[in-house]
């Protein structure tokens, strides 16, 4: 490799406009930890991520790259840094995209700055992980509920078939409305359920019903758990998974960092198990 | 750590967490430091929107409706009708839907595009249309 003089320190990626001195470029803020995790993820962290320090707690960079940016790629990257981290002990992932001036400006500006809340709400996060149980129908088998359920959609269905094609239009519309709000209507009930079977094992759960990207998705169910009792937890969502097994198919995503309960954590004062529906 | 019993089969767990699956967890989460020592957010905020668009409810309520047909058993009766005669006797109102139906189906793909080329380049980029 030639290397011509004077361009030594130069960063290979350093774009125009920004200064040589990484000390002095944008930088994503990932998460907050303690000083003492960081020090023991120090040699696991991918490429271009960083420590920076105040007292006892860490901030976790990344120099944001010149353009283009690729938003998958950074927020799969970001993900994937805090979830590992996280499964080492307690980090407050801070909302995706958040740039802050310099390195330095995360040291003075956000970890002096709230310093007590941020240690406070690392203290309540340790030992807990989040872990999402994300619910779908299946199809059929919910649309034969409804139709048991609710005889008029079974009647206006044979109505609707009766005619001939092309002049049902109007009629299969206001057929699938109905079912789909029948089926929306199932929605709450058995997301309480989802929340029955796993409320013991947890110490916080969300309740997040699908803004509606997806018919068949019914929503997450968000959880903290303890990571002592993630088989547990698992269990009991796998009883539940298999008594459902015929109408509806139950994900566990996780463990993974906090990115649901940081804010809360750091906003309020910790008590004791809390069921918050999101709706 | 992950202990299998006889029922936890019945639990899934996606191997690799792709965007689909990262998405609606992340995005919007996590802990939001003071605005005003902020620099930006980057411009998410509209990559989510169009992410989340709602699947336009005509669409969705043809897909509910072709579910009835399948779950109920029997066949639907044939009228002996002809296509030709079906596309003679359309109603306005029929046509009104339909056309509201593509309109409906051009915009969604249209939404999807753009998500596609914003998230352009990524791991997992069309992995959400697996329904």
């Amino acid at each position: 490799m030639s290397t011509r003089p004077g361009t030594l320190s130069a960063p290979p990626d350093g774009g125009p406009g920004l200064s040589d001195d990484p000390a002095q470029h944008p930088c994503y803020l990932y998460g907050i930890l303690s000083r003492e995790l960081a020090a023991a993820a120090l040699d696991d962290l991918p490429p271009g991520c960083q420590f920076v320090y105040h007292r006892e707690l860490a901030g976790l960079i990344r120099p944001v790259p010149p353009p283009p940016h690729h938003p998958t790629a950074q927020l799969l990257g970001y993900a994937d840094t805090l979830d590992r981290l996280a499964a080492t002990g307690p980090v407050l992932p801070i909302r995706f995209g958040t740039i802050l001036a310099t390195p330095t400006a995360v040291a003075t500006e956000v970890l002096a700055l709230r310093y007590d809340t941020y240690t406070a709400a690392l203290a309540a996060l340790t030992g807990l992980v989040q872990l999402v149980l994300r619910m779908r129908y299946r199809p059929d088998a919910v649309v034969r509920e409804v139709l048991v359920e609710q005889p008029r959609l079974a009647r206006l269905h044979q109505r609707v078939r009766r005619q001939p094609p092309g002049r049902d239009g109007a009629g299969r519309l206001q057929l699938g409305e109905l079912v789909a709000a029948a089926v929306a209507g199932k929605r709450s009930p058995d997301l309480a359920a989802v929340v029955e079977t796993v409320r013991e094992h947890a110490a916080r759960i969300h309740v997040v019903p699908d803004p509606g990207t997806d018919p068949e998705r019914v929503g997450d169910v968000v959880c903290l758990v303890a990571r002592s009792r993630i088989s547990e937890f698992e269990a009991a969502a796998a009883t539940l998974a298999h008594r459902w097994r015929e109408r509806a198919r139950l994900q566990v995503l996780g463990p993974m960092a906090a990115y649901h309960f940081a804010d809360e954590l750091a906003t309020d004062t910790i008590g004791g198990p809390t069921v918050l529906d999101d709706r | 750590m992950t202990v299998v019993t006889s029922t936890n089969q019945y639990l899934e767990r996606p191997r690799a967490s792709g965007l689909a699956e990262v998405v609606d967890i992340i995005l919007d989460k996590g802990l939001v430091v003071d605005a005003f020592v902020r620099v930006s957010l980057l411009g998410l905020e509209l990559l989510t929107i169009d992410a989340r668009i709602v699947v336009a409810s005509v669409d969705t309520y043809l897909r509910w409706a072709e579910t009835v047909d399948r779950v109920v058993l029997a066949p639907a009766p044939t009228t002996g009708v002809p296509e030709l005669l079906g596309g003679a006797v359309e109603g306005g109102s029929q046509r009104k839907v339909r056309g509201a139906a593509e309109g409906v189906q051009e915009k969604v793909g249209e939404a999807k595009d753009k998500v596609k080329e914003k998230l352009g380049g990524g791991k997992g980029k069309s992995e959400r249309g697996e329904g």
